[in-house]
């Protein structure tokens, strides 16, 4: 039960900093809590489970447009919507990974169909008007716990760490049962896993499925932070290279290393756009592509597998 | 609406569009074939290119044409940095690790020239920009006629260069196995390099052809890359033959796509075809991996 006390502690601790952080302070605990949610999802497919997806964006986008669209033209709470979410997130997953799976596709083919797959849905949303088309959805702000609006930005931090709670406590629980060691196996070698008697197709669904399901759970919450969603901002791959960019750069396949990617480079994107104060567009992303090709050159384990060195120097 | 009469047009443009995606995926075909590395800022050098072609336009005052003598050296250079740099030492890395390599040179690219150039943009104009020849009742934009015949060309040639010449057969050696040419005396490191100037610098042939008729952005390089991705996978990765096959067949299905519904949902059927690609036939059409 330790790693379980310990993320309580740290859950704890950020929920009793939030409300003294500054205006701005709480805005970037929202993106990396939110960010942080999705690279962790992420992880579970494309770290544990070792298939690399360029196409998250599909999840998260699914999920804030199922919300929306009920919300907005129904009525229904986004609390609902946001449970919906996950179950569309989870069986677009499962869905996805057992056609591809089964095929076999792996490696840059898999990378390929889930990049086609949320491209093709950006453009089926853009030509949907009932979806707002490529102009997309706006939210009415009217802040209330049911519509998942908030009079303050510390709402909206509790609801985004909660979420990240959620998909932290799902990591640790897989980590910890059988399905740990069946990602692991299938990540480490298939055959030999095969071999070993697991289902190989099977092990990878579940690690969609459950990976998509987490990532749809963000969209409602980021929705209804921002009041406005695009098909360009929700299914685009910026989004989808964001959550394998904080995975890569924070260490692939270590359980937390992904939200230590994101702690360091969401706040660096932030203060960068405000010493440029709006110049030179995209310098952010040339700062990206610096450091992942440096990580890449430097540190194939990322920033998770520096600190375990170092650790480990010291310890010795 | 009647869509028959429009059908010639609608083939002949499908055709002139689908000989430049044919260009651009035979480079990518042919350094994923030979240094087996997906590269993912393909588009990106022909987004490079553009810029170099306006640059020389508005700096030097050079017709698109002309520019073609300092364009094309320039982008070859680039891609032989870029090997030196960021390519040779992930060569045998993990796939996943190769990937991420490209991505960030993607990121770099394409953010560097919408840093620099901003997101507007920019045309290209020639002398030949507004010629038009006209072929019974289909017009063909002159300029357009250019870039397609030279793409073919330029593909046949290469084709030559790797079938019938003494390099060509060291870099298929390379690429069948790169042990067993390292054995054989190859020096495969160069055979990789040349591979890469040849796949990445023939694009610094092309922008300066397809300029005149084009505008430049800095997100002209994304779309490029998913196309000659898409063309790729349909022609079998790696195979030459399969990547002219390819680039015509997209071209034609955007055009005649473009003529049937308009509009973005063009797009929903090219990559409806790629992904049933994928999960049916990812071996491609031609099968197997043949430069």
């Amino acid at each position: 039960m330790k790693p379980m006390l310990l993320l309580g502690a740290v859950i704890a601790l950020l929920a009793a900093l939030a409300p003294f952080l500054s205006i701005y302070g709480q805005h970037i605990f929202v993106l990396v809590a939110l960010y942080g949610a999705v690279a962790l999802a992420w992880n579970i497919l494309g770290g544990m489970a070792g298939q690399m997806s360029l196409g998250h964006a599909l999840f998260v986008g699914a999920g804030a447009y199922l919300s929306t669209a009920l919300y907005l033209n129904l009525g229904v709470s986004p609390w609902i919507g946001l449970v919906l979410a996950a179950c569309l997130g989870g069986a677009l997953g499962a869905l996805m990974g057992y056609t591809v799976f089964r095929r076999r596709l792996s490696g840059v083919y898999f990378a390929l169909v889930t990049l086609a797959l949320a491209e093709m849905t950006l453009h089926i949303v853009s030509n949907v008007s009932a979806l707002g088309a490529a102009n997309g959805l706006a939210i009415p702000a009217r802040p209330s716990l049911a519509n998942l609006q908030f009079t303050s930005k510390l709402g909206y931090c509790y609801a985004a760490l909660a979420v990240l709670t959620v998909a932290a406590i799902v990591i640790i629980v897989i980590h910890r049962s059988r399905l740990g060691y069946v990602f692991l196996a299938i990540r480490e070698n298939e055959r030999s896993a095969a071999a070993l008697g697991i289902d190989v197709v099977q092990g990878k669904v579940i690690a969609a499925a459950i990976s998509g399901a987490l990532a749809a759970m963000v969209g409602p919450i980021y929705a209804n932070y921002v009041l406005f969603i695009d098909p360009e901002s929700m299914f685009g791959i910026t989004l989808s290279i964001d959550a394998l960019l904080f995975s890569f750069v924070g260490g692939l396949g270590s359980l937390f290393g992904p939200l230590l990617g994101t702690v360091v480079l969401v706040p660096l994107t932030e203060l960068l756009r405000g010493m440029l104060a709006g110049r030179l567009a995209g310098v952010h992303l040339i700062v990206y592509g610096v450091i992942l090709v440096l990580v890449m050159r430097l540190a194939p384990r990322g920033l998770w597998g520096l600190l375990s060195d170092a650790v480990a120097r010291r310890r010795a | 609406m009647d869509v028959l009469p429009l059908l010639p047009q609608t083939l002949a443009d499908g055709f002139l569009l689908g000989a430049v995606y044919a260009i651009v995926a035979v480079g990518l075909t042919l350094t994923f074939g030979v240094l087996r590395i997906v590269n993912f800022a393909h588009g990106d050098f022909l987004a490079l290119g553009l810029y170099l072609t306006y640059l020389g336009a508005t700096w030097l005052h050079l017709d698109p044409y002309l520019s073609l003598v300092l364009v094309l050296p320039l982008v070859t250079l680039a891609a032989a940095f870029t090997y030196r740099l960021l390519i040779a030492p992930v060569i045998l890395a993990p796939e996943h690790n190769q990937i991420v390599v490209t991505l960030g040179l993607s990121l770099i690219l394409q953010n560097a020239m919408l840093a620099i150039f901003t997101a507007d943009l920019h045309a290209m104009p020639s002398v030949l920009s507004g010629h038009i020849v006209r072929i019974g009742n289909v017009f063909i934009q002159a300029a357009a006629l250019i870039a397609s015949a030279a793409s073919i060309a330029v593909c046949l040639g290469l084709y030559w260069l790797l079938r019938s010449t003494e390099l060509g057969r060291q870099i298929r050696a390379a690429a069948q196995d790169r042990d067993a040419a390292l054995m054989s005396g190859v020096n495969v490191d160069r055979m990789y390099l040349i591979a890469f100037c040849i796949g990445v610098g023939s694009l610094g042939l092309v922008a300066p052809l397809i300029a005149p008729f084009n505008y430049v952005s800095p997100s002209v390089g994304s779309s490029f890359t998913l196309t000659a991705f898409i063309v790729v996978v349909l022609g079998s990765m790696g195979n030459f033959v399969g990547a002219l096959i390819g680039g015509f067949i997209i071209g034609l299905v955007e055009a005649v796509g473009g003529l049937l519904t308009g509009g973005s949902i063009n797009f929903i059927i090219t990559y409806a075809i790629f992904i049933l690609f994928l999960l049916f036939r990812p071996e491609g059409l031609l099968g197997g991996r043949r430069l």
